[in-house]
């Protein structure tokens, strides 16, 4: 009688193992999910001009045993000169107009140039360490303009 | 005898839940769908200014991730009898769908377009909203749909 108890017993914990060897002895080198990480980044050009300028930079960190995954950047903009109270940024039009967000001063947003294809593609993956994510902007000859980007990524674990 | 069996069965059961859930953190388990829509008339007198016509704030709740899959505009003339709506195009029909202020629909500039998807967002409050060009003489109804997947970070 003991004996068959035991036996269910083995059988129990071979069923359970069996469904930890997956995770434990095949899960080397796998990703898993961490978090979500956003990024927004905002300024205003500081002279007038439709020369590039820096707006706005950040310095962010992937931790070690992490990856970072970007999977979205985009920037736009609008002219500070007229009623910025109803007036929403508009795209980069790829003339005088142009917007980008950098990772260690590499473009990383589309970009577009006149008559040229769109440049920006993703995913990006970035392993652990310090980045800079900056944004730029060139716009209106009168007036100053407001530049507004976003970079979403997902940051994973990098089992051991 | 019985007492030894429901012993055995809750053993089992333990170290069955262990090997699911103690190794099973910062998964990403499917929660709901989300879709949200926006909806507006640009009737400006000045057809060149582009008008906010909605917004909406969406939140993503703690322990949950929201991915945002799809984001389009269209519109419709409000003269022009038994139109359909029309693809938004560079010029006098622009319109837009923003996240916190930032362009995420397709959006044509110079013929090109620069959509990009999906878009990760942590929990937070965020706002929607869409934009579009239109005149008093030929005011345009703007719609837009943003349709993402929630999930549930575990634990």
């Amino acid at each position: 009688m003991r004996r068959k108890q035991f036996s269910k017993l083995v059988i129990l914990f071979v069923l359970a193992l069996s469904n930890l060897i997956p995770h434990v002895s095949l899960a080397q080198g796998n990703l898993e999910f961490n978090q979500v990480r956003l990024f927004e980044l905002e300024g205003d050009t500081p002279i007038p001009g439709n020369f590039h300028q820096i707006v706005d930079s950040i310095q962010f960190t992937v931790p070690q045993g992490k990856v970072l995954k970007i999977e979205f950047a985009r920037t736009n903009w609008r002219s500070n000169g007229i009623s910025t109270n109803i007036q929403p940024h508009v795209p980069p039009d790829g003339t005088n107009r142009r917007g980008y967000i950098y990772v260690n001063e590499v473009m990383i947003s589309p970009a577009v140039q006149s008559g040229r294809p769109i440049i920006g593609d993703f995913p990006i993956w970035l392993p652990s360490g310090t980045y800079k994510l900056t944004l730029s902007g060139a716009g209106d000859n009168s007036f100053s303009t407001n530049w507004k980007g976003m970079v979403s990524a997902i940051e994973f674990n990098v089992s051991p | 005898m019985k007492s030894e069996i429901i012993k055995i069965i809750f053993a089992g059961l333990f170290l069955f839940y262990f090997s699911n859930n103690i190794l099973g953190q910062g998964n990403l388990e499917f929660n709901q769908v989300r879709v949200f829509e926006l909806e507006g008339i640009a009737s400006n007198t000045n057809s060149t200014i582009h008008n906010k016509l909605d917004s909406i704030q969406i939140s993503v709740p703690p322990g949950k991730v929201l991915k945002i899959e799809f984001a389009n505009v269209s519109f419709l003339s409000q003269v022009t009898p038994n139109t359909a709506f029309e693809p938004t195009a560079d010029g006098s029909t622009r319109g837009f769908i923003f996240l916190n202020d930032v362009i995420i629909s397709p959006a044509r500039t110079n013929k090109t377009d620069m959509g990009n998807f999906p878009i990760w967002l942590s929990s937070g409050t965020y706002q929607l909203a869409i934009s579009g060009l239109g005149s008093s003489s030929n005011p345009l109804r703007y719609k837009g749909l943003v349709s993402a997947i929630e999930f549930n970070v575990s634990p």
